[in-house]
């Protein structure tokens, strides 16, 4: 079964709001690669609105002086991502044909996309993810932890539903030249 | 002029509430270095509140205690609250006002570091800029509840911090030490 994989950035005090960021060049080569061991995305509708069409745009359109390789490969990576699933009951309609949209059913959902052969499942976001790691549905868990004190914002797993606390088991921590911090979960 | 040094336990979704953790020997022994390199403590009331008479008592039961010995070792309690009426022993002073005049004149007294936990006064140093060294350690598991890092903190821009260390222990929870 392959695998449902999430990564987000956060700041010390747990929070993802992706403005607190600007992931330096090390920082989006790690989320480059994360992809491209990837064939499908499953989002929320908050988080595919942010990253669609922006990235897709990165990848079509000739690149410009100023313009990083890294971001450059990232929207590229970005966009070869075959398939992109967005669970919403909200949102209305979606353009292109590697994209539809799923209304109910999370648990089956996931599920069947896991039983299909491929790459990993790559999600992000805050609230889909935390009904996923609420139903045990995440396989791996990836943070790159920023050294900011945001102060205010949106909490990793806002709103989580936790019937007891969720253990995971350490396996990789890396440390990145803007003193950033990777760190890679498997649920225990 | 000496440090004010902040350590706490964290989930990884941030959260602070020492009821929802049992930290290991290892993290233990992590925060009776940390103790052991200071020799005041400023605490806010429901820290104060938590750790004495605690760990005083568990000092006098157990001498094999090694983070209750270093705590109990420690010199000065200056608990900083408007609230709490009074405090038991000579070690321990109580200021009610003036929080930055008060950690800038600890600063310049000669000495070990000044240790602090908790999340209010924490909260309000942080954003005072007055803490030197934060030492978070990030314990591997999600809560999804409880009291959160800095609850509370009013930052007008996001504080900015460089990290100088990182250290995996063996229950998978992660230290991470941040300066200015």
């Amino acid at each position: 079964m392959r695998k449902l994989v999430y990564a987000i950035n956060t700041s010390l005090d747990g929070y993802c709001n992706h403005t607190n960021f600007y992931p330096d060049e090390e920082i989006m080569t790690h989320f480059t690669q994360l992809t491209r061991e990837a064939d499908t995305y499953l989002y929320g509708r908050k988080t595919y609105e942010l990253m669609v069409p922006f990235w897709p745009d990165v990848a079509k359109t000739p690149p410009g002086q100023d313009d990083r390789e890294a971001d450059i490969e990232f929207a590229r990576a970005f966009d070869a991502v075959e398939k992109i699933v967005v669970f919403s009951q909200s949102l209305d309609s979606v353009e292109g044909e590697k994209t539809r949209i799923v209304r109910t059913g999370l648990q089956e959902e996931v599920l069947k996309l896991k039983q299909q052969p491929g790459k990993n499942i790559f999600t992000g976001g805050v609230n889909l993810a935390a009904q996923l790691a609420a139903l045990g549905l995440i396989d791996e868990y990836h943070f790159v932890v920023h050294p900011i004190v945001a102060g205010r914002g949106t909490r990793l797993f806002e709103g989580i539903s936790l019937q007891e606390k969720l253990k995971l088991k350490l396996v990789k921590s890396m440390v990145f030249k803007s003193g950033a911090v990777a760190l890679r979960y498997l649920p225990q | 002029m000496r440090k004010l040094v902040f350590a706490i336990n964290m989930s990884l979704d941030g959260c602070v509430d020492h009821t929802k953790f049992y930290p290991d020997e290892e993290t233990f022994a992590y925060f009776t270095q940390l103790t052991r390199d200071a020799d005041t403590f400023l605490y806010g009331r429901k820290t104060y509140e938590l750790m004495v008479p605690y760990w005083p008592d568990v000092a006098k039961e157990d001498p094999s205690d090694e983070f209750a010995q270093a705590f109990d070792a420690v010199d000065k309690i200056v608990v900083f609250s408007k609230s709490l009426d009074s405090a038991e022993d000579k070690k321990t002073t109580i200021v009610r006002t003036g929080l930055k005049d008060e950690v800038l004149k600890l600063k310049q007294q000669q000495g070990k570091n000044i240790f602090t936990g908790g999340v209010n006064l924490a909260a309000q140093m942080a954003e005072l800029g007055l803490i030197d060294e934060y030492h978070l350690v990030v314990l591997p598991i999600v809560v999804g509840e409880g009291v959160r890092l800095f609850e509370g903190i009013n930052l007008q821009e996001k504080l900015q911090l460089k990290l100088v260390e990182s250290t995996v222990f063996k229950s998978g929870a992660v230290i991470l030490r941040y300066v200015k």
